[in-house]
């Protein structure tokens, strides 16, 4: 909260910049932490903190920082948000895609905005089961993957998938352009752009924060707070699609659970950006600082040449140091 | 009349829509399996759903305290390779699996009290807290154990596989372990854990030391999770640093579809045994059925969301009928 006398005896173009930092001070801190962390990494192995070595980094972020946005979505949403089938929807609807574009840039507008449609309905019977059926959100999700990946097996038999990227789309998700930095980071910023407008500026996105930090508030404001609810898991489902494409794009190739990884690291960089557990409070742009802190660290300890035990136990350590600095919840 | 109300008073109960599932899931298996009342296939049956029902019971105590553990697959992982590490040399010499033994009973208790310490003390969202303590877990069972290997003595698998007639040595653990909990439920400690579970404010408002008591729920849940690693372990005769990783996930289902509330302070452990038993069984099916195996994952799915549904309706008629009357 801005303090009115201040804003008053203040320039108008100040105040708003005073505003402005209030509201994203949060996301600076794991931005700050990735900075320290990529010098760190040039002490380790020289080059990590290299121009064209951040870029790798940023462009690896990418593809986790379109997840967390979907996972975002509905942890914002409340009522002990959570969306474990982000990953499932994502590796589907890449198998989709493939298997629909064969490698054809032509078929790319057709594949794009069906798997879209996928994951927004697989998305919406989530936040269905959540919102009409109270099946707690981490089982309905979690039963979901189950299932999602479950088709995807009993369509493939197990065997390899047939379907490959587009080169348009393999540009997209790997290739570069300006002066070497990545496409996909143009897409990552517009992305980062239309859900800071949407979610911070727009009726819609404040009547999600509005669901999530109170429920009854906002129905008695006259918001159907199930109906917000569910649609949050639908859009992150057709989110989660978008990033299934961009996964595709960069393997080039799909394969099974291709998004399974993602999964719980989404929740992490969520949290660490500063979006509360409990709903209402947060920014994606923390996130997105999380997204690139947790690709930074994960960079760091494969540098570091660490085996994956050491590897899993720093990344577990370092997780729970950050939560304490600023993950502690504040409602009670 | 008095029958009635008393059926009335059951089917109010939070594990009865557990208890239906359940018994529809036995009369199907038995219905597919021939020889399934068999005196041997109940006991191979019980043998392979024990980890799951002790793991569960643990992850229920947990829950019940208004916690969540994400971490008990990484913890099974865990005990599993520091036993069969320090076991592998000890032959037929009884007294060389104490310190195996030790070993494991002192990480599960270490490993209960940091989640313990990081929900009650440090206040993190057990969530992802829990997630976090999993990957150290994980990273310690690998760094003990990079690759599966290590063994256990042959005595100890045959004397966990001991049975006369019914009673088997998977059943008695399972029913000690019931009754510790039991034990505990029925002392101040298990009273706390459920007054903490339902609402925090008004236990901690009420002189409840709930810092104290989340640790202890967590230390608990520990316990029973490393006698779920134990069972594991003689069942699997070797260590392996991912031998529990599918259990996390499993074991919330189980006490889900046992109707024990996410939110915590509600429902009974016994539920969590009948989940654990339900979750098993409806693998089991999909295995009699002669479903064709790419069909397993998205059954299993499919089943657990159906399932939850049907309980979630059924309480929420309960719980009107109850407000009404």
């Amino acid at each position: 909260m801005v303090n009115e006398a201040m804003t008053v005896s203040e320039p108008r173009g100040a105040a708003r910049l005073k505003k402005l930092y209030a509201y994203y001070r949060g996301a600076l801190v794991p931005f700050l932490i990735a900075i320290i962390l990529i010098i760190a990494g040039e002490f380790v192995s020289s080059g990590f903190a290299s121009p064209n070595h951040v870029l790798i980094l940023l462009k690896t972020a990418s593809l986790l920082g379109v997840l967390v946005l979907a996972q975002s979505i509905v942890i914002i949403a409340g009522g002990e948000g959570i969306d474990l089938s982000v990953g499932a929807i994502a590796s589907i609807c890449a198998v989709m895609a493939a298997v629909v574009m064969q490698g054809e840039d032509a078929k790319l507008l057709i594949a794009v905005p069906l798997v879209i449609a996928v994951g927004f309905f697989l998305g919406l019977i989530n936040g269905i089961g959540i919102a009409v059926f109270s099946v707690p959100p981490l089982i309905m999700t979690l039963g979901m993957s189950s299932v999602i990946n479950g088709l995807v097996i009993i369509y493939s038999k197990g065997f390899i998938i047939r379907g490959s990227a587009s080169k348009l789309l393999q540009t997209i998700g790997s290739g570069q352009s300006l002066f070497g930095i990545p496409n996909m980071l143009f897409v990552w910023l517009v992305i980062i752009v239309v859900a800071l407008f949407v979610l911070g500026r727009t009726k819609s996105g404040i009547t999600l924060y509005g669901v999530g930090a109170n429920e009854l508030t906002a129905e008695l404001n006259g918001v159907h707070a199930k109906r917000v609810r569910a649609l949050a898991y639908a859009f992150s489902g057709a989110i989660s699609a978008l990033a299934g494409v961009f996964l595709l794009g960069y393997n080039g190739l799909p394969f099974m659970e291709m998004g399974s990884p993602y999964v719980l690291p989404s929740v992490a960089a969520a949290v660490i950006g500063g979006i509360s557990l409990a709903g209402g409070a947060g920014n994606y742009l923390g996130a997105v600082g999380g997204s690139v802190l947790l690709t930074t660290l994960t960079a760091l300890l494969v540098t570091m040449r660490m085996g994956e035990g050491g590897k899993q136990v720093v990344f577990g350590l370092v997780l729970i140091i950050l939560l304490a600095i600023y993950g502690r919840r504040t409602e009670r | 009349m008095d029958i009635f109300n008393q059926l009335k008073k059951i089917s109010r109960k939070p594990e009865f829509p557990s208890v239906i599932i359940l018994i529809t899931v036995i009369a199907l298996n038995a219905a597919l399996q021939k020889n399934f009342f068999a005196i041997n296939v109940i006991n191979v049956n019980l043998l392979t759903f024990t980890p799951l029902i002790l793991i569960s019971i643990g992850q229920a105590v947990i829950i019940l305290g208004g916690g969540l553990d994400l971490s008990v697959g990484t913890q099974v992982s865990l005990i599993n390779v520091i036993m069969a590490v320090l076991m592998k040399d000890a032959g037929d010499n009884q007294a060389a699996v104490i310190p195996g033994f030790l070993a494991a009973m002192i990480a599960a208790l270490g490993m209960g009290f940091v989640n313990g310490f990081t929900a009650g003390y440090l206040n993190l969202p057990p969530m992802i807290a829990t997630f976090a303590t999993s990957a150290i877990w994980y990273g310690l069972a690998l760094l003990i154990l990079p690759s599966p290997g290590g063994a256990i003595p042959t005595w100890l698998v045959k004397g966990f596989s001991w049975k006369y007639s019914l009673i088997s040595m998977p059943l008695i653990i399972i029913v000690a372990a019931y009754l510790v909990w039991i034990f505990v439920r029925r002392r101040p400690l298990g009273r706390y854990i459920y007054a903490v579970g339902s609402n925090e404010t008004a236990a901690y408002a009420n002189g409840v030391n709930t810092r104290r008591v989340k640790l202890y729920s967590y230390m608990l849940g520990s316990f029973f999770v490393m006698l779920g690693g134990f069972a594991i372990t003689f069942q699997a005769a070797s260590g392996d640093a991912r031998l529990g990783l599918s259990y996390t996930l499993t074991s919330i289902a189980a006490v889900v579809v046992g109707g024990i509330a996410l939110k915590g302070g509600s429902g009974n452990v016994i539920g969590a045994v009948f989940g654990a038993i339900i979750l098993n069984m409806v693998i089991n099916l999909i295995y009699f059925a002669n479903i064709p195996s790419e069909f397993q994952e998205f059954t299993k799915g499919a089943i657990i969301i159906l399932a939850l549904a049907l309980a979630v309706v059924y309480r929420r008629r309960e719980s009107k009928s109850l407000a009404l009357s």
